[in-house]
Order: C-alpha cells, then sequence, then structure tokens
C-alpha cells in the first residue's frame, strides 16, 4: 500500500450524513438573521467614558499600580512584554464587558465574544483587526511574545501602558502592527493585531476608544473573553528539512494512466461521482478575461473575481513572493525571490451524460487541474518552480493563489447555481454541461490535465483528459 | 462571504468535513453531531470570519473543535480497547487496516495524517488549523508514520 491509494482506503461520507448536511445547509441560509445595531461614538466621548469607569472602579480595583511592565528583545527580531505582579494584597480579576466608541470611518464591528474582538470593513469582508484579552494572574505575572518584530515603541492609552510593535512585512498572518495594552486597574492585558490594510494611527484611535467594565453580570452582553492570541508561542521552533523532500511519488510509468483527449467520451469510476453509468466529456477554452463566463452567475456569486482584472479589462499579472519562513525570533519570513508571472483563465466544459436505464440523483462531482511533464516513460508532477527558484522556500505568496493550485475559482452546472457541484436529477439519455473556471501561469498551460478528483497534487487519479495548450 | 456561499463551501467540502471528524471520532453517529454542530455554528459565527480566504481553515476549526467537544463532554474518547469492541460489535469488517492503523494513533497525529494525505492540506494550512507550528506538525507526520510502518504489516510504502 502507498500514499496513492490511502484515500481510497479511508471510510466514505455515509449517505444519511451526505443527506443531514444539505437539509442543515438550506434550514440555515433560510433562517432569518438577528439585526446587531452598533452604536457609534467619538473619541472625546470615549475618553470621558474611560475615566469615568476608571473613577468608579478604581475603589475596587485600583488604588495603585498593580503591574509593572518591560520589554525585553529575545533573539533578533522577537519582543518579550514581561508583566510583574507588584500587588502587595491578594486581588480579583474582575469580569469585565467590552464596548469600543470608537469606530472609523468604512469601519464596523463584526464580532464581540468568543474568541476574540474583531474589526472589519462596513462594506466586503475585509478584516482591519482582531483584539484578545487575556488576565494577568496573580504572583506569575504575565509573559507574551511578539515576533517578527521591526521596532516598537511605547505609547500611553488612556492612562494605560501600551506598546506599538511593527511588524515584518512577510508576517503569516497579515499581521502588520501589534498594540498591546496593560489594563493595570483590572488586571488585564489586550493584544490588538492590525492586518494590512488598517492605519497604525486609526488602530490607536479603536484601543483608546476601548471602554472596560467591571461586571457581575455573567449574561452581561459583550463579556470580555479571557484568552491568549492561539498562534501564540514562547519557545522559538526548530526548523526540519525532513518535509522539503517531497513524500509523494513525482512520477508515475505511462502504463498506469489513462489519458483521453478533449471531446473524448469516456467513462470513469475515478470521479467523485462514483458510477459507471456517467460519461464524461471534456472542453477546454483559454482566454485573459471573464468573458466565457456566465456574467449573471459570477455578478451575483464571483464578483470578486472583478478583482483580477486591469483597466483594460483583462486578466492582470501575479506578484509571486517565494518565501522561507522564519521563526520570528532570530530569523524573519524572507522573499527570496519574487516575480509577475502572466495568468490565463482556462475555462472547461464538462458534459455529464447518464448512458445507464436508472435516473441518477445528488451524485457529487469534482475536479482539478494537475500538471504534469510527459517523458518519454513516464509523466511527472509539473511544478514549474524548479527553474524560477532554486532555493529551497516554505510558501508561495501571491495575490492569485490559484495560478499554481489545481482548485477551481468558479464553477456553474448551467442550470441552477444551488444545485453546486451535483448531478441533481440526471435522466438516462440526458447530458448536463458543467463549467469551471481556473487561472493558471501561462507557462504551465502546455502541462495541464484534467483530474476528476479535487485538491491533488499527486497522482491520485489514473484517469486524465490531455487539456494541454 | 454571504451566507449561500458558506453553503456551497460546506456541501463541497462535505467528503473533507467527514473525513477530519472521523479521525477523531469513530462513531458515524458523533461524526453526524459534529458536523451538524459546526454548520449551526458556522452560520451563527459567519460575521466573525476574517477572511473569505480563511473559510475552509475556519471551518474545519469550528468542526475541530467540536469533534473535541463531544470526545470531552460525551467522554467518546475513542480509545484503542473501546475502538476494537465498537469494531467488533457495529462495524466489524467496514473498514480497512489502513483506517484502523491511522486511529491507533495518538489524536494529534491522526488529525495530521489525515489532513495531510487524505485532504492533501499543506503543512502550512494544518498548522494553522491546529494552532500549532510547521514544525510541530512535521514532527507529528513523522511520528505517525513510523507507527503506522510498525502497525501494518509488511510496512508501508510510506
Amino acid at each position: 500500500m502507498n500514499l496513492i491509494g490511502m484515500k481510497k482506503e479511508y471510510p466514505s461520507i455515509p449517505e444519511n450524513i451526505k443527506t443531514m448536511i444539505r437539509e442543515e445547509v438550506d434550514a440555515q441560509i433560510k433562517k432569518k438573521e438577528k439585526k446587531i445595531i452598533r452604536r457609534k461614538r467619538g473619541i472625546k466621548i470615549a475618553v470621558a467614558v474611560v475615566s469615568i469607569v476608571i473613577l468608579t472602579g478604581g475603589t475596587i480595583y485600583a488604588i495603585k499600580k498593580a503591574h509593572s511592565v518591560s520589554v525585553e528583545d529575545k533573539g533578533e527580531y522577537a519582543e518579550e512584554v514581561v508583566i510583574e505582579d507588584n500587588s502587595d494584597e491578594e486581588y480579583v480579576i474582575p469580569t469585565l464587558t467590552f464596548e469600543g466608541t470608537y469606530v472609523g470611518e468604512g469601519m464596523t464591528f463584526k464580532d464581540v465574544g468568543t474568541p476574540k474582538i474583531r474589526y472589519g470593513s462596513e462594506k466586503g469582508n475585509e478584516s482591519y483587526m482582531s483584539i484578545f484579552f487575556e488576565s494577568i494572574p496573580q504572583g506569575d505575572g504575565s509573559n507574551s511574545l511578539v515576533t517578527s518584530v521591526e521596532n516598537y515603541e511605547q505609547i500611553d492609552i488612556n492612562g494605560n501602558i501600551g506598546y506599538v510593535f511593527y511588524k515584518d512585512n512577510y508576517d503569516d498572518e497579515g499581521v502588520q502592527y501589534e498594540i498591546i495594552v496593560v489594563y493595570d486597574e483590572f488586571h488585564y492585558m489586550m493584544r490588538m493585531l492590525v492586518l494590512d490594510d488598517m492605519d497604525i494611527q486609526e488602530a490607536i484611535k479603536v484601543a483608546e476608544g476601548i471602554v472596560l467594565t467591571p461586571t457581575d453580570n455573567l449574561e452581561a452582553e459583550n463579556i470580555v473573553i479571557d484568552e491568549r492570541p492561539p498562534f501564540d508561542q514562547m519557545e522559538p521552533q526548530q526548523t526540519t528539512d525532513i518535509f522539503y523532500e517531497s513524500d509523494y511519488p513525482m512520477s508515475i510509468p505511462k502504463e498506469d494512466l489513462t489519458i483521453y483527449e478533449m471531446n473524448e467520451p469516456f467513462v470513469t469510476n475515478t470521479s467523485n461521482v462514483d458510477t459507471r453509468e456517467i460519461q464524461l466529456k471534456v472542453n477546454v477554452q483559454v482566454c485573459d478575461d471573464l468573458s466565457l463566463l456566465n456574467k449573471d452567475i459570477v455578478d451575483e456569486w464571483y464578483s470578486s473575481l472583478y478583482d483580477l482584472l486591469g483597466d483594460d479589462g483583462k486578466i492582470h499579472n501575479a506578484s509571486v513572493d517565494y518565501v522561507v519562513l522564519g521563526d520570528g525570533i532570530n530569523t524573519v519570513n524572507e522573499a527570496i525571490y519574487s516575480e509577475k508571472v502572466p495568468v490565463k483563465l482556462v475555462y472547461v466544459e464538462v458534459e455529464y451524460t447518464n448512458i445507464g436505464n436508472n435516473v441518477i440523483t445528488n451524485k457529487i462531482y469534482d475536479a482539478s487541474i494537475h500538471f504534469m511533464d510527459e517523458k518519454e516513460d513516464e509523466f511527472e508532477v509539473y511544478t514549474g518552480l524548479e527553474d524560477k527558484c532554486e532555493k529551497k522556500y516554505d510558501y508561495i505568496d501571491t495575490r492569485i493563489s490559484h495560478h499554481l493550485h489545481s482548485s477551481n475559482l468558479y464553477h456553474y452546472n448551467g442550470r441552477d447555481f444551488w444545485e453546486k457541484n451535483y448531478l441533481v436529477d440526471l435522466q438516462p439519455g440526458e447530458s448536463q454541461t458543467v463549467q469551471w473556471a481556473y487561472l493558471v501561469a501561462e507557462d504551465m498551460l502546455p502541462y495541464m490535465y484534467f483530474d476528476f478528483k479535487a485538491d491533488t497534487f499527486t497522482f491520485n487519479s489514473s484517469k486524465y483528459v490531455d487539456i494541454r495548450q | 462571504m454571504k451566507k449561500e456561499e458558506l453553503g456551497e463551501l460546506i456541501i463541497r467540502n462535505e467528503n473533507s468535513l467527514y473525513h477530519i471528524a472521523k479521525s477523531l471520532l469513530y462513531s458515524d453517529e458523533d461524526c453526524k453531531d459534529a458536523i451538524q454542530e459546526t454548520i449551526v455554528k458556522a452560520f451563527t459565527k459567519l460575521h466573525t470570519l476574517k477572511k473569505d480566504e480563511f473559510a475552509k481553515s475556519w471551518l474545519v476549526r469550528i468542526l475541530i473543535n467540536e469533534c473535541y467537544t463531544i470526545m470531552r463532554y460525551e467522554k467518546k474518547m475513542v480509545s484503542i480497547n473501546e475502538m476494537q469492541d465498537d469494531l467488533e460489535i457495529e462495524e466489524s469488517g467496514d473498514y480497512s487496516d489502513l483506517y484502523e492503523a491511522i486511529m491507533h494513533l495518538k489524536e494529534e497525529q491522526r488529525l495530521c495524517i489525515v489532513m495531510y494525505y487524505i485532504e492533501g492540506y499543506s503543512i502550512k494550512e494544518i498548522a494553522n488549523m491546529l494552532d500549532t507550528t510547521e514544525s510541530a506538525v512535521k514532527k507529528r507526520l513523522v511520528r505517525a508514520r513510523s507507527k503506522m510502518k510498525l502497525d501494518l504489516d509488511g510496512g508501508m510504502a510510506l
């Protein structure tokens, strides 16, 4: 047994679970949304509220500074924020509610509560920042490591000690800045992760607008969750070369594969359409815009595809960085090679025909593009990378990430978008044509084979369609 | 992300969701519960999704949490002995040696093996979904493969 067979040996999803999933999804979509109204107030009001909270809360929680805060260098690129407990008396960590009184232009709350507080764009789905609160245990204090730091500065947030850490450009999570504020009187620290699209001054205003209020009501709205950011690591991680070498078969003898031509009808049981009663036929076109796609479907469901287009209406080149990961402490992520890659839209039509005598219902299908280099006796997996980036790298950072991957960015069965990748009802003799679209780097076009399995990057199938261009 | 898009994502990845649930929960009924709860939570918490491109990872993370919840609170964590009992009682012969070998691994190794080899996630993606480092994922995979080689007669060409 080898890796090729591994997926086949794993249990398949039972039909009753498939049915449940579809029914539950349907029920959830039909469910009415609860409207959440957020208040927007100015910064002056926010500061005043903070003052009141401090005064009223101070008699309980803040007689003097309970904690000292320092920042210590760790390695070349990390800073450790050390919070020490200076309190003489036992303290109680209160339950707090959160209110964000500053919401910048075009910004909105996205969520308050488990496990984090998030701000994002008012329209669209962009995230601007995530906020975590973590209590400072008595006696132990708190140590937090901020990795991949280029530089930092101390700030004052409404009388609370804070720091802004300016992060390396290639932070894995897209975090550009991290703001840490110690709320001494409440024995809490805040970590605000600010993403690429957010201005740091705006982020500081958000931090200044945060109002924390102690409460005894555990059912109160917007209770602060005590949780450290999930990625937080206190120990430098050792990297290993062991997985730089591929664990996957990178070549396969020609006789082990069956290759079909475009428009050549064939029957396969290697697809997710697991029946020998469906005949498939594949046709492919390549273009540099979205004109082959159904405009109504794109407008309704895939409007983000328009972001791929330049002013001339053509798909613009992809910027590609080959990044070596650092540990964030002694090394940072580094782009060792960058390039602009021309990409094309590969439009695939697959005709599914029921050649049996029975109605076929609810058969799921999926597909991907597999890149192979045809040699004399074998096919090799084609990555298209070796000549361009001779050094080892960990990941490719690109705005158009699909060009080196096989997953589709558009599919439509030509009937009802909600039927998705299901053959819902295919009568004997009936055909249904499904459309797929992929973004592929121009120089990868001569290596394309269509694979009726999704998300594959090794030889998981034995049957492919030659769609080389 | 719109609710309809989330629905599409879930349906397109239903096999993946099942495989991941099945790596932590032996019983299909538990898998079903975990997936159903995941769907409900995903729709309820859709507004918390950071970026659309993270949706699949986000969904898997919810699922893993749900599986752990079932394991923790319903005390249905699968021990080797329990698994063997279950095998004999209800689903004997339905699963391959390979699946049994996977189920003999520690749960964090099982997850990594299934996500890497069955679902095709990258080391980086797995690390993000499991809130751990790429280095840790690599180590889990190495250990899991070694254990599976020992467990399977004749060894696997892993």
